[in-house]
Parts: structure tokens; sequence; C-alpha cells
């Protein structure tokens, strides 16, 4: 039966992507239940419109394409909007050179520090830093031109370390880490 | 930089950039910190997250999609002949009263099924058709009359749900039963607080309960239960290779799913000793 074939294609094709489609609506929503889901509703409609789906053409962005058009649909009510404190504007004000890398954080610090970050610059990194994605692919799957994209990376990047450095410098580890960075 | 980081410059241009690094210390040290922050991020988000129970929850969520949808019309077109049948029959025998409450029974069915999914709706029918309307007899049947109606394969029921259930319930249906067509064995059990029904048919291609909620403590149980409610009916169920079995009451959902858990494993057994 035809039907059955075409099943058994997108589960070939779109299966193995569920773990990363998944931690990226999981960073997106900072929710793992809603994030799951999220995914459900993402392959559901993935199967729904798979004969619209090009064979050969990445099957990776096209999902991640419907995850960000299912969690910008959600977005209103669900998603977190961090508010940028006046402390963080004021630390990205005054930060002069290159801003050490704390090296001594966790895995925890650094994606709590990413989830605190704006919606649209955590979106980027998590495609270019994560899954890594192109630049092309991500301007496709967010639906952006391709500039928007970079700025929206570097000022995702540059947020992201900021934070970094001042949870590490509440632990006082930032100058050290500065130290070794700039003798 | 970043783009440079990331691999998206042209060929020249990179050449441009290494250039520039090689004589600018400043440059260089942004760039090892830019490098060594997206590497970090890198390696703290690139982690496993999906559990095999969700990957077999999107699975059978798309299989369920992807099962033809006449096979879910062509049910629903035969229960609803099945139904129009049964009305029609009943008028003609000019059973006025009958006609009626038939009807209205199967208005209440239906419209409680609709609340529910697909899968939980089959087990459901037949515990309000056959337990709840039709009452059981008086007389409660004795075990040798339970034991020959349940037949031979599904005997073993009775002493597994009258041992999983408390004491102060009797067992006042065990049988074979047929709903809209479709085949069941049915255990039935009265309290003082109310009426369950254990009921198990044999899985149709197809049906499945993946879209309905796991009862989140049991969902790594063996087998995992899956819950429902409407109206004053608490339903739990699970699935064999073969089977769909179903445990529904108006005891409260706290109670449903004790008692279908305490039976769960020797009925699961069971099933599968049929199976094989």
């Amino acid at each position: 039966m035809a039907g059955s074939c075409a099943l058994e294609r997108f589960e070939l094709e779109a299966m193995p992507h569920l773990n990363d489609v998944l931690r990226t609506a999981a960073r997106m929503t900072g929710d793992r239940a809603r994030a799951e889901d999220v995914v459900q509703e993402v392959y559901l409609q993935a199967w729904k419109s798979f004969e619209r789906f090009e064979a050969g053409t990445n099957c990776r962005a096209w999902l991640f394409k419907i995850l960000f058009h299912c969690v910008h649909h959600e977005r209103r009510k669900l998603l977190r909007f961090p508010i940028l404190k006046a402390t963080d504007e004021f630390i990205e004000a005054n930060l002069v050179g290159p801003a050490p890398i704390p090296e001594k954080l966790t895995d925890g610090e650094i994606l709590s520090a990413l989830d605190s970050i704006p919606a649209e610059f955590r979106a980027v990194v998590l495609l270019v830093d994560i899954e890594e994605f192109s630049y092309k692919d991500v301007a496709e799957i967010l639906g952006v031109p391709i500039g928007t994209v970079m700025s929206r990376l570097s000022r995702g990047r540059k947020l992201l370390r900021d934070r970094l450095t001042s949870v590490a410098q509440s632990y006082g580890i930032a100058n050290a880490a500065q130290r070794g960075l700039r003798p | 930089m970043d783009a440079y980081i990331d691999n998206e410059l042209l060929v020249e241009t990179n050449v441009d950039v290494l250039q520039h690094i090689q004589e600018c210390r400043p440059c260089a040290d942004e760039l090892n910190a830019r490098t060594a922050l997206r590497n970090r991020v890198r390696a703290a988000g690139q982690t496993e997250m999906v559990t095999p129970e969700f990957r077999v929850r999107v699975q059978q969520a798309v299989r369920e999609e992807a099962r033809p949808k006449r096979s879910r019309l062509w049910v629903q077109s035969v229960m609803a002949i099945a139904a129009t049948g049964i009305a029609g029959v009943l008028i003609s025998y000019q059973l006025g009263y009958l006609r009626w409450t038939a009807q209205s029974r199967e208005a209440f069915i239906s419209s409680i099924s609709q609340r529910v999914s697909y899968t939980m709706r089959i087990g459901l029918g037949d515990h309000v058709h056959c337990a709840v309307f039709r009452k059981y007899p008086k007389e409660i049947p004795s075990a040798e009359q339970m034991t020959h109606d349940l037949g031979p394969e599904y005997k073993d029921l009775l002493p597994i749900v009258r041992n999983a259930v408390p004491n102060e319930y009797t067992i006042v249906v065990a049988h074979q039963c047929q709903y809209h067509g479709r085949h069941f064995v049915h255990v039935a059990l009265r309290g003082r607080s109310g009426l369950a029904s254990l009921v198990i048919t044999k899985r149709s291609e197809g049906e499945a309960f993946t879209r309905d909620t796991l009862v989140p403590a049991l969902a790594h149980s063996n087998p995992a239960l899956y819950q429902a409610s409407v109206s004053r009916f608490a339903l739990n169920s699970f699935e064999t290779r073969a089977h769909l079995v179903y445990f529904i009451s108006d005891l409260g959902a706290k109670r449903n799913v004790e008692m279908l858990t305490a039976m769960a494993e020797p009925v699961e057994e069971l099933l599968k000793r049929l199976e094989s």
C-alpha cells in the first residue's frame, strides 16, 4: 500500500532527528513536558505535509522549520520573554575588550545563561552553535534574511558571553580566567 | 569574525582574516575567546534528551495519524448503521418504550464516547452498554456458570480478578458479549460505592492508546497504563500485542487505577500466553 510506504520513508527520514528537535524545543519553551507536546505536534504536522517535502532535500532543516513555526504559534502565551534587566544592560555597555571565557562553568550554568537570553537571539545561537546549521539553513528555518541571522547570532553570543561573565564574576573566577587569556 | 568561526566566509576572505589574526594580538585573543565559547556551548547543548517512551509516543502518534482515514470512518459508519438498524427494528416491533430507552441509551453512550479518544471508546461503550444499562442478573450466576460463560481461554480471569479486588466487591458478571458487532470478554464487579468492569477485546489493526495521556506515576510500570475520564466514569487501560484491556468504573480515578494496577500483571501474562 502506498500509504505505508510513505510512512516507512517518513520514519526513516524524520525519526532520527527527534532528539535534536526535542532539545531545541526544550530550550525554546523552557519546559520539558511542553516541549514534548510541541515536538509531537511537529511530527504530526510534518507527516501531514510529508507529500510536499521533496525527497533528498534537508529533512532536518525542514523539521526545524516546522518546530519554529509551532513554537512561534504558541509564543505569545507560552514563551518566556526574559526582560533585560538594568544591571545586564549596564554590564553589557561597560564591558571593554574581550570578555573572559569562564571555563570553570558547568554545562548547567551555560544552558541556564542560554535560556535567559531573549528568544530571537537564543533561537539563532541554538541553531548555529548547538545544531550546527549553516547561516543559510537558519535563515530558511526562521524565515528571516541571512543578514538578520548574522546580526542576531553576533548579538546572541555577546549576550550569552556577558551573562556567563557575570556568573563567573559572582564566583570570583573571572579574573583568573581573564589573566589566563590576557597576559 | 563570527562568520569566520562558523566557516561561513569565502575562501579568499578566510585567508584575509587569517593573515590579520597573525599580526593582531587583540583580534587573535578575541577569536580564541569566541571559538572557545562556541565550543563550550556546543558541548553543553548537544545532549541526549529523548527517552525511549517519548520516541514510541511520537512514532505511534504518527502511525495513528497515518492510518487510512476511511478505516475510522468505516467503523463509525458501521456503528451508525448498526444503531439505526437497532432503532429501526425496535420501531417495527412498535415497542414504544423500548425504542426510546434504546435510543436514549445509545445517545448517552455516543455523547460520552465523543469525549474520550477513539481507542478508549471501545471499552467504555461495552461497560456502559452491558454493565450499566443491561444490569447484571438478579441471581448472580454460580462460579461454575461464570467459568463456563468465560470459556476455557479466559476462565483464569476469575481468580485473577477475585484476588486483585477488595472483599467488598462481588463479581456479578463474567461472560463474553457483543456490542456494536465487536466481541468482548467482560467481568463486572459491584461494590457498595459503585460498579466496575474489566473489559478485554481483541485489538484491530491500528488501534492503540497513543494519543491518550499516560498516567505519570505509572508511565514506567509494566504494562504502561493509560487513563481517561468522562462523565462519572474513570477509565484505565493497557494494551498487549493483540488485546486491549480496560478497567472502567464510577469509583473515581484513584480507586480505578489502583484496581487495574492490582490485576494488570497477571492479566497481561494470561493474554501473552494466549497470544503466543
